[in-house]
């Protein structure tokens, strides 16, 4: 049976290379013009350890991970119980096992003794041993009978394949084939035994297969990003590391700093001598860099900070996503700090907002932050190639020569926006300063002046809200039902709306990519034409619903779902939040 | 980013020509008016013209001199100068830093930077006026105040035993060391000038005495304690710079205790980027295609 969709679990322990195997899945499939969404976790163990991947692969463009899995991939159950929340499968999924688990798996299945699966217990072992003269090669043989019975691209596979092992020399290259080739031989001895999901393409252009944190990096370098300073954090050190290696190359520089304080400072240095600079954190690392962001919003020093949130707080789950930093970067760092917040809802639009990022930073002179989460940062998505052709986007507006006798750096102005000039220009020498300054940038305690600059530096949010916002819509606009949030969630939220369509239920999606400032005229327009409302969000809090409460004109109409994070959102939980709202519209939470 | 120029030369910039028109707020006997005109002096002499140079402060009474001084300047906030005027030097290497701050900025709440820009080698200077008090936030002890002292936040006398600046920068492998005292002008001015021309991180630690909350004979006494090095004291060798730096007769040792030369963090990152150069074609579109499969 041919089918436009498949999702792919595979779970093992260290040295099983579930993570190898999702990634080659992935790049064969990206290589013929697949749509493809990758998620891999991991145990706590810095090396090795248990692992899991999740796959899905399809026609269309991928909104999210997809609830269930139609294929399971089980190199150790044990192991297989520590992800079970994250890998659910479908009735009468395919579940494919070496053999050699058989007995231990039949006396105590994990996924429940009567769960409606097609089992199929595969000599992996054993034909790794034959094929390639030792066991190691067992999670080739499993590709080889994942792409031959599933009918992924084999060829590229094949092309992937040798271009891996290529370094340990041809003979571990050509073993490795033999491996695959043993699977795939072996699929075809029960092709017709049973009905099989074969996905049925045409291939077309390859894709790119890049991770949100990397786009995010391509964003920076595209915009015209050259100065990094960053200190490493999970979920966002792969920023700091791609544009270690990469930024040199276009004459920039990425410094590692000695704490996160640092590297805000660094970057606000470096933003305030004129260059386009950013740095990446997480939760924690938001934390210490608060004060300081709310010194380039006093200052108005142009600067980008990736924030890709992971559980809080404090420690809280490192390699897991939620979306409780909300609060900390709309209203973080102390006093009345003027900044942007921007959120992503995919790794290609990592490199559009992080793009945006910057432009902004550089056309209104304040701190933008970039609001992704683990989910997107880390996850791998094979999409359209990111265009290199870009432009970087426009310097800040620095004035020269006579102009600079009358410049005053923190002019009142329509748009709130005062004249600058590039560190080194004769005749600009002024101060900056984080102290509350007058139009001059001499220090004052006026409570006049004070007010005037709050609202000078907040008028800038004003044109950044007519210049900028974007809002994702989705699903019916004549609907009475109204679905919101944000960020990571977009996907979830397209997909239930799709859901509950097939289901009769109508439902219109409003996804804002501006946090902060919110686009409150849009968001009203909208509550306005619905009879119920729900939000959605990753935060136990409710920080999304809280504030959009806090600010729109007809709050009754709000109704919230809120959870922890550390597990990603699912459409079907929002579609049986929707029925809830719906069929008991009273008290959702 | 730009390429590092040899420095040029003005002899026609006279020390007025880097004094702002801000009357400095300190106290009527404050060190720091000792410090701030050897600043502008130092930048005269050394040549560089106002607009090539960049004062960076955290906060604190000797944090505000960028506002007293008509260069380019960012007055920022407590204990960050350091990294601000390290983003400075790497993005416009053209620009002369010169970061200003007290005791508490860079041995207390600042005091994590110190040791990593010493590390990196940046090319500025840091001058740290070291009044052994909070005097900002008007007497609370400072990481420098001597043990046993009465200030307003150790009614019972301080129980900390207190930092020296110099023999932490010998430590933390800073590439110029040297201490200064606002009674010895002239020395303070060529040793703000040798700092500036060092072509490295050049740390000087400038002894000025708060006269509002520490007492108007500090001044005095550190007067008669003071001895500058002489011709004699080998600057390369840190032993004897440790020596200098706390020696146990009751005397000040002032001047020069240590430099050396070695890559600065603006030739690392040229080297880096030397390399990075090297390893072929660097068009965004090559960049990115590495993420084709």
């Amino acid at each position: 049976m041919d089918v436009k969709e498949l999702t792919i679990g595979i779970v093992g322990s260290g040295g099983d290379g579930s993570v190898t195997c999702g990634e080659l899945v992935t790049r064969a499939s990206a290589r013929v013009g697949l749509h493809a969404l990758f998620l891999k976790s991991y145990g706590p163990q810095i090396r090795g350890g248990e692992s899991s991947a999740h796959i899905r692969l399809s026609t269309k463009p991928i909104p999210s991970q997809g609830d269930r899995l139609d294929v399971l991939v089980v190199f150790a159950w044990n192991e297989f119980r520590k992800f079970q929340d994250e890998l659910t499968l479908k009735t009468g999924a395919i579940v494919i096992h070496d053999e050699t688990l058989e007995p231990d798996f039949a006396n105590t299945n994990p996924l429940g003794a009567n769960f409606d699966a097609q089992y199929i217990h595969a000599p992996f072992s054993e034909l790794s041993e034959k094929s390639a003269g030792n066991t190691l090669a067992k999670n080739m043989v499993m590709l080889g009978v994942l792409f031959e019975m599933f009918n992924l691209p084999y060829e590229d596979l094949c092309t992937l394949i040798q271009r891996r092992f290529k370094k340990k020399g041809d003979e571990v290259a050509a073993s490795n084939l033999r491996a695959v080739e043993a699977g795939r031989d072996y699929a075809r001895l029960f092709q017709n035994d049973f009905p099989i999901p074969r996905l049925c393409y045409a291939p077309g252009q390859s894709k790119m297969v890049i991770a949100g944190n990397e786009a995010i990096a391509c964003g920076a370098i595209s915009a015209g990003c050259r100065f990094f300073a960053g200190y490493p954090i999970t979920p966002s050190s792969e920023v700091m590391e791609w544009l270690s290696r990469e930024l040199p190359k276009v004459d920039g520089s990425v410094v590692q700093t000695e704490d996160e304080i640092s590297a805000m400072n660094m970057v606000i240095g470096a933003g305030y001598s004129g260059e386009k600079a950013m740095t990446a954190t997480s939760g924690p690392g938001l934390s210490l860099k608060q004060e300081a962001i709310g010194l380039a919003s006093m200052a108005e020093v142009p600067c980008v900070i990736a924030n890709v949130q992971r559980v809080g707080p404090s420690t809280g789950i490192p390699t897991k996503s939620e979306q409780s930093d909300l609060m900390a970067t709309i209203y973080g760092s102390h006093g009345d700090a003027a900044k942007v917040v921007l959120a992503p809802t995919c790794v290609s639009d990592c490199f559009d907002v992080t793009r945006k990022a910057f432009t902004i930073a550089e056309a209104y002179q304040l701190p933008v932050i970039i609001l992704s989460d683990q989910f997107i940062g880390q996850r791998m998505e094979a999409i359209d190639p990111l265009n290199a052709g870009l432009p970087p986007v426009p310097d800040r507006i620095q004035l020269s020569g006579e102009a600079l006798k009358t410049m005053q750096r923190y002019q009142y102005t329509d748009n709130g926006v005062s004249p600058t000039v590039k560190l080194a220009t004769p005749g600009g020498e002024h101060l900056v300063s984080g102290i509350e300054h007058d139009e001059a940038g001499k220090p004052t305690s006026s409570h006049t002046i004070h007010e005037q600059m709050n609202e000078k530096r907040f008028k800038k949010l004003d044109g950044v809200l007519n210049d900028f916002s974007v809002i994702h819509h989705c699903g019916d606009s004549k609907s009475e039902i109204g679905l919101i949030g944000w960020g990571s969630s977009r996907g979830a939220i397209e997909e239930a709306i799709e859901s509950v369509g097939k289901l009769g239920m109508s439902v219109e999606g409003f996804v804002p990519e501006m946090i902060h400032p919110l686009p409150l005229n849009d968001l009203n327009a909208f509550i306005q034409t619905k009879r119920l409302v729900l939000t959605v969000e990753l935060s136990f809090q409710g920080q999304f619903y809280r504030y959009l409460k806090s600010l729109v004109d007809d709050a009754s109409k709000l109704h919230c779902f809120a959870r922890s994070g550390a597990k990603v959102l699912g459409s079907e939980e929002i579609v049986n939040q929707l029925q809830k709202m719906v069929n008991n519209p009273v008290v959702v939470n | 980013m730009v390429t590092l120029s040899s420095q040029p030369v003005h002899p026609e910039f006279i020390p007025k020509d880097y004094r702002s028109e801000l009357k400095p707020i300190w106290c009527k006997g404050c060190g720091n008016f000792a410090v701030l005109s050897p600043v502008h002096k130092a930048l005269s002499e050394v040549g560089v013209p106002p607009h090539l140079v960049a004062v960076i402060s955290g906060i604190g009474c000797s944090s505000r001199i960028p506002g007293y001084c008509a260069t380019y300047g960012f007055n920022s906030i407590h204990g960050r100068a350091l990294p601000i005027a390290s983003g400075v030097k790497i993005c416009r290497p053209e620009m002369t830093v010169i970061v200003a701050g007290g005791d508490g900025d860079g041995l207390a709440i600042g005091g994590g930077h110190f040791p990593h820009a010493g590390r990196r080698n940046v090319d500025m200077t840091y001058i740290m006026m070291d009044n052994s008090i909070y005097g900002l936030t008007k007497g609370q002890a400072s990481p420098s105040t001597p043990l046993g002292d009465l200030t307003k936040s150790s009614p019972y006398g301080t129980t900390e035993s207190p930092l020296d600046a110099v023999s932490l920068a010998l430590a933390y492998n800073v590439s110029f060391v040297a201490r200064c005292f606002v009674g010895e002008g002239a020395h303070l001015v060529n040793t703000i000038a040798e700092g500036i021309r060092h072509p490295g991180f050049a740390f000087i630690h400038v002894i000025s005495p708060c006269p509002t909350y520490r007492g108007v004979d500090v001044f005095k006494e550190v007067k008669n304690k003071v001895e500058i090095l002489g011709d004699s004291h080998d600057t390369y060798d840190k032993g004897e710079a440790y020596k200098m730096a706390i020696r146990g007769d009751g005397k000040i040792s002032l001047g020069v205790f240590h430099k050396h030369v070695r890559p600065t963090m603006l030739e690392n990152v040229e080297h880096i980027e030397e390399e990075a150069h090297n390893r072929g074609d660097n068009s965004l579109e090559t960049i990115f295609s590495q993420f084709m499969p």
